[in-house]
């Protein structure tokens, strides 16, 4: 494990700036997609050097948890399942994480009693939130090209409306979508997105999995228009063709 | 709890909601103009020296969409529309601000905070190095050169523009940005570029450089 790194070298006067493990966090999100396991030895370094394997508070510099949300994802990339328990519950009960209703808005507020949530710490937590396990290195080595072959849902009434999935699943041939509506809105209303790339569209249907089967479904200009109701439920969306 | 299917990957509630967020603050209109002005949503107050500035929250709020897309792949409208907004403000004049304005040596040298000259500076030369942040566009041996990318360094600003650009494509499958556009846009100093005419001009300056390209003159960082 590393006992120092080099923050910045200065080629002009041959100067290495160094600090201690901590300062690698940093590197190590670059270097996850490159160099896995020198990333991991960067993280595992800095989590030891900030005592996150140990019992106690999480030390985080007041009003600066860059290193503690960079490190939560990090944990998460990395699978370290101890790690990632431990600053997920102080970073449930420092920073602040906050719902705006009306909105459907989720940010987090870092106890700074700002206007604005913070956008770079903000964007480091919500990274962490969306991270799994290889998720941020397979972007850069498993990259799903295929998706902008396959079947594609579009004209989705944002933020009205959200999708919390949307997952062609090629080997059963069928769309799982989870639809996730602002909250309060009127389960009797209905929204309609289409999706395209299915070759024969009039050939689909639609099955909701969750909630009441109130969904429908039809061919339109080449694209199958789907109406659902404004309630949060899932739906497989399958072509009478699927594979046996 | 919403619904969803399990076996397939799924968004939690609180991913929904941060893309809510984002979108609000990417698609509310705001010129990075020089004459304009980022929205105060925009981060410019996070780790100063090196970070306060907001091309770094365009850049930051990449990630979570990129892999946020991954989780729902077939629905990605709403993620390459915000990874086009973020692309777009990274052209402007105020996400290079650093680099145009911070011209010469920081006449601040010898008035920097105290944990500045504990954490950052080499202790041997107190009061007269350039804390890091500081770009010192036009010191010797480089001069001054105002395209933020052609600049021999400056690779805080080429380099994560680069993996905006790279994550923007990726997502949204849009070749739009590898026509050419131009950056800065301030008379004389505009400057036309592509995607993969930053990555060629990227990799070029990384075999020259075997010890790596610099960010601000004269520092070069393991990112």
């Amino acid at each position: 494990m590393p006992a120092a790194l080099t923050l910045y070298y200065d080629p002009v006067i041959d100067y290495h700036h160094r600090r201690g493990p901590e300062s690698g966090l940093g590197s190590a999100v670059y270097l996850a997609p490159q160099r896995y396991e020198i990333g991991r030895t960067l993280f595992t370094a800095a989590a030891r050097k900030l005592g996150w394997y140990d019992a106690g508070r999480v030390r985080e510099p007041p009003g600066n948890p860059r290193g503690t949300v960079v490190g939560l994802w990090l944990a998460r990339e990395y699978d370290d399942g101890a790690v990632y328990a431990r600053l997920r519950r102080h970073a449930e009960t420092h920073h602040e994480p906050r719902w705006d209703r009306e909105r459907g808005e989720f940010t987090w507020g870092y106890r700074l009693s700002e206007e604005h949530p913070r956008g770079q710490l903000n964007a480091a937590s919500a990274a962490a939130e969306a991270a799994a396990p290889r998720a941020w290195w397979r972007i850069f080595n498993e990259p799903n090209l295929g998706k902008f072959a396959e079947p594609t849902l579009v004209g989705v009434d944002f933020p009205r409306v959200a999708l919390r999935q949307a997952w062609w699943d090629r080997a059963a041939q069928q769309l799982a979508v989870a639809v996730a509506p602002l909250a309060g809105a009127t389960p009797a209303a209905t929204t309609v997105f289409r999706v395209t790339g299915l070759g024969e569209p009039g050939r689909w249907s639609i099955v909701a999995t969750t909630g009441h089967q109130r969904a429908t479904c039809r061919a339109v200009d080449g694209e199958l228009a789907v109406t659902v109701p404004l309630e949060p439920a899932s739906y497989l969306i399958r072509s009478s063709r699927r594979p046996s | 709890m919403t619904d969803h299917i399990p076996g397939y990957p799924a968004l939690s509630e609180r991913s929904v909601g941060w893309l809510r967020y984002l979108w609000r603050k990417a698609t509310t209109p705001d010129s990075w103009n020089r004459d304009g002005g980022p929205h105060p949503h925009w981060d410019n107050r996070s780790d100063p020296p090196m970070l306060s500035w907001h091309r770094f929250d365009l850049v930051d709020s990449s990630y979570a969409m990129a892999l946020m897309s991954d989780t729902t792949p077939a629905w990605r409208e709403i993620y390459a529309r915000i990874l086009d907004e973020l692309v777009g403000r990274h052209t402007g004049y105020w996400a290079a601000k650093d680099w145009l304005e911070q011209i010469g040596p920081d006449p601040d040298r010898e008035r920097y905070p105290e944990k500045w000259y504990q954490t950052l500076i080499p202790p041997h030369l107190r009061g007269q190095y350039d804390v890091p942040g500081w770009t010192a566009n036009g010191v010797a041996p480089y001069g001054i050169q105002m395209d933020p990318v052609g600049a021999t360094g400056n690779l805080f600003f080429k380099g994560f523009f680069l993996l905006l650009l790279g994550l923007c494509r990726y997502v949204s499958g849009d070749e739009k940005w590898n026509r050419p556009f131009e950056i800065v846009r301030d008379g004389s100093n505009t400057f036309t570029w592509t995607h993969s005419g930053i990555a060629e001009f990227l990799a070029a300056q990384w075999h020259e450089r075997p010890a790596g390209c610099h960010c601000e003159n004269t520092k070069i960082w393991p990112y």
